[in-house]
């Protein structure tokens, strides 16, 4: 399950890294919505997600260290 | 030559290249050493790469060439070339007295995407009405032009402060460095931008285009 989850984090990121790097050459309004809006919104997502996996993952540690 | 936008692409891809890693081998965050790549590919390097990305973008957004590819604002951007030294942004634009790559974010500072969250959000509804709504047949700024954005070069320049016609009455200079006489009042600087008769003009034929 945790696999699954990096698996799924790592694609939104890179998906959003390489929307990011398509519209980095253009000087347009268009590229600056694309990277705001579907590359921000996929890097951010990978990484909530990286981070909520993290903290899913690091919860039962501490609980398995209190018994 | 390396540029800002190469550096820049050189880490989006180094950092795209590590979540396809944990993409492709998501097992290997069962080591402790892969736990660690898995956190600098997750999250440290895409949250540099995302924001050196923004940055360049915001600086790319202040670029001349940015404001004109909107179709709506062709008429402004030929209102450069206008051969009439009346015309203050011609006169600007053509004598370098504004970085040419950056005419239009020199003297409008603080309008749509270049100011605060405000500003920026009108910005985006610019880029929405652009692509999607309606545009305006008449285009207007939202608040009255303010002198500070003449001031923050001609304030303390001699040519300002000795100029004749703002030393005919003592009261000038101090109403105009108040922002209470606009530069642009009627009988001043008048011409800016004077869509509506660019037909009637002539243009400098600019040799660097």
């Amino acid at each position: 399950m945790i696999e699954r989850r990096l698996r799924i984090s790592a694609l939104c990121l890179a998906a959003g890294l390489l929307v990011e790097l398509f519209t980095l050459f253009s000087a347009r309004p268009t590229a600056f919505l694309l990277f705001v809006g579907l590359g921000g919104l996929l890097i951010a997502a990978g990484i909530v997600l990286y981070l909520w996996t993290l903290l899913r993952w690091l919860v039962p540690r501490r609980t398995e260290v209190a018994d | 030559m390396l540029t800002s936008v190469t550096l820049v692409a050189v880490l989006v891809t180094f950092a795209a290249a590590m979540a396809a890693a944990v993409a492709i081998r998501p097992s290997i965050t069962n080591s402790t050493g892969g736990r660690i790549f898995a956190f600098a590919a997750l999250l440290v390097v895409p949250v540099l790469a995302g924001t050196a990305g923004l940055s360049e973008h915001v600086e790319k957004s202040k670029q001349t060439e940015f404001c004109l590819s909107c179709h709506v604002m062709e008429q402004y951007g030929k209102s450069l070339d206008v051969d009439d030294r009346s015309h203050i942004p011609a006169v600007h634009y053509q004598n370098h007295l504004v970085p040419a790559d950056r005419a239009c974010f020199t003297c409008h500072t603080t309008y749509t995407l270049f100011g605060d969250y405000k500003a920026k959000l009108k910005g985006l509804r610019h880029v929405y009405v652009q692509y999607v709504g309606t545009i305006p047949t008449h285009i207007k700024l939202y608040e009255a032009y303010s002198n500070r954005e003449c001031l923050h070069c001609h304030l303390g320049a001699r040519s300002f402060e000795e100029g004749a016609m703002h030393n005919v009455d003592p009261a000038t200079l101090p109403a105009v460095k108040a922002n209470k006489l606009s530069c642009i009042s009627a009988g001043c600087h008048e011409a800016a931008h004077d869509v509506a008769n660019l037909s009637k003009q002539t243009f400098w034929p600019e040799v660097t285009k």
